[in-house]
């Protein structure tokens, strides 16, 4: 372990900002992508079932 | 193979060598251009134009620095370990400036090749290591930098 | 041979095969990615000359390094597609580009946020900085082209041959650190000869790496096998994976 208090660990030597701000940003970008992918494949597992009724009941 | 798949495959291969050849091309147009800075060698031979916003870069010669009392106006002489120049600054200059270590400096060259700058940024090298290995390093007779 | 590669390129066996990837793939690619950064956050020495902002590295340098490969992966896919006429690398290499776009962009963003506090710049019109974000906007150029048009096929086409084009911009990036002076330093991690980096600095940024490669590879699945949903939607084997749950 490199700090020995929140405190510092937070402060990151006057730098938090840039360090948290960058492993933050790739996070939300990751979250984004991985997010994105699913309510994708909801949507259109959703619109393929409906699909399917909609022809089921002619 | 196909002959139409031999087309398209000899078609796209042709794409690629073309453009590559634009790029090539247009970058040893650019070559002079594609360089953030110039260095103190070529600001001594004249390549580099005076009196209009330029940028050059080196490394902060040792004992080079001097401060003005009661101002932010410094100077410093930064080198390419071939030529020197002579760097006028005024304002803050980043963290990371030390002597011995690489700056780029923005601002216009004067007739007697000093240069008056109105931005210093910091460049740092490739190497990284924990603070006990860079001081075991110095002890050694190798310090960082130099 | 030739069976193989129908074998391969059939977008049936791709989902069943895929889908049994993925538990796995996810699992890996969130602890091993978790334990890279925590490892750089907390256990990582700092650097003697930048102090803790030195951390910012490993995630610019993974992602940035990926974008290129993700890059030239999505290219040789276009490649395979334009020539061969295979659907499933038409499809992965559309999935390619929004993965890459990303990390284009956090590489983008990281590095500015490394340059503010070191360089005393968040932005410099260097050749290395300006050819990444030439990367970002071929990017989107293909992602552009995709989205646009009408006919799926035409649209492939398009962004594939522009893909392909655009790979010319990847050495530009590897090699403007050397071609030119630029505020960019040279590449730390080289494959030719020694890092310039100590041991305990190179493991957790190796954990991160394999962290991103991962993590881009899942998500390269995932919209992969949502493509194969929309394009074989009438397939008798997709209908019954449907109605058997087994999507």
């Amino acid at each position: 372990m490199q700090f020995n208090s929140w405190q510092t660990f937070l402060l990151m030597g006057d730098h938090g900002f840039y360090v948290f701000s960058s492993y933050g940003v790739a996070l939300l970008i990751l979250s984004a992508n991985f997010l994105s992918a699913k309510i994708q494949k909801r949507k259109i597992l959703k619109s393929l079932i409906n699909h399917d009724k909609h022809n089921a009941s002619y | 193979m196909h002959p139409i798949r031999k087309k398209r495959l000899l078609l796209l291969i042709m794409v690629v060598l073309g453009s590559s050849l634009i790029a090539g091309l247009t970058l040893f147009a650019l070559r002079q251009n594609m360089n953030l800075f110039f260095t103190p060698t070529q600001v001594q031979e004249n390549i580099a134009p005076t009196n209009q916003s330029i940028r050059v870069g080196g490394l902060v010669v040792d004992n080079s620095l001097s401060r003005t009392p009661d101002s932010l106006q410094i100077s410093f002489v930064i080198t390419d370990k071939v030529h020197q120049i002579q760097i006028f600054y005024e304002g803050i200059l980043p963290d990371l400036f030390k002597e011995g270590q690489g700056i780029v400096a923005k601002g216009y060259l004067n007739d007697n090749n000093q240069f008056i700058a109105t931005e210093v940024l910091a460049k740092h090298d490739e190497n990284y290591m924990p603070p006990e290995v860079a001081s075991a390093l110095e002890e050694a007779g190798h310090p960082m930098g130099k | 041979m030739i069976t193989i590669l129908k074998k391969l390129g059939s977008p049936k066996w791709f989902y069943h095969f895929s889908h049994k990837l993925t538990p796995w793939i996810a699992f890996f690619s969130i602890t091993v990615l978790f334990t890279g950064m925590i490892w750089g956050l907390l256990f990582a020495p700092e650097d003697y000359l930048q102090g803790q902002s030195f951390r910012i590295f490993y995630v610019h340098v993974p992602t940035a390094f990926l974008a290129q490969s993700i890059y030239i992966a999505m290219a040789i896919f276009s490649f395979i597609s334009l020539v061969w006429r295979i659907k499933l690398t038409e499809m992965l290499s559309k999935s390619c580009a929004t993965i890459g776009i990303s990390y284009t962009f956090i590489a983008l963003v990281t590095g500015s946020l490394w340059g503010a506090p070191t360089w005393g710049t968040w932005w410099i019109w260097d050749a290395r900085l300006t050819s990444m974000l030439l990367l970002f906007f071929l990017y989107l150029g293909v992602i552009a082209l995709h989205s646009n048009f009408e006919n799926r096929q035409t649209a492939a086409k398009a962004a594939g041959i522009l893909a392909i084009i655009g790979v010319v911009n990847i050495p530009i990036i590897k090699l403007s650190v050397n071609w030119w002076n630029t505020l960019h330093q040279p590449a730390t991690l080289k494959f030719t000869q020694a890092s310039s980096i100590t041991v305990d600095m190179l493991i957790p940024f190796l954990i991160c790496f394999t962290g991103f490669s991962l993590f881009a590879a899942w998500m390269i699945i995932l919209k992969t096998q949502n493509e194969i949903l929309i394009r074989e939607s009438k397939t008798k084997w997709l209908k019954e994976a449907i109605k058997n749950h087994a999507i």
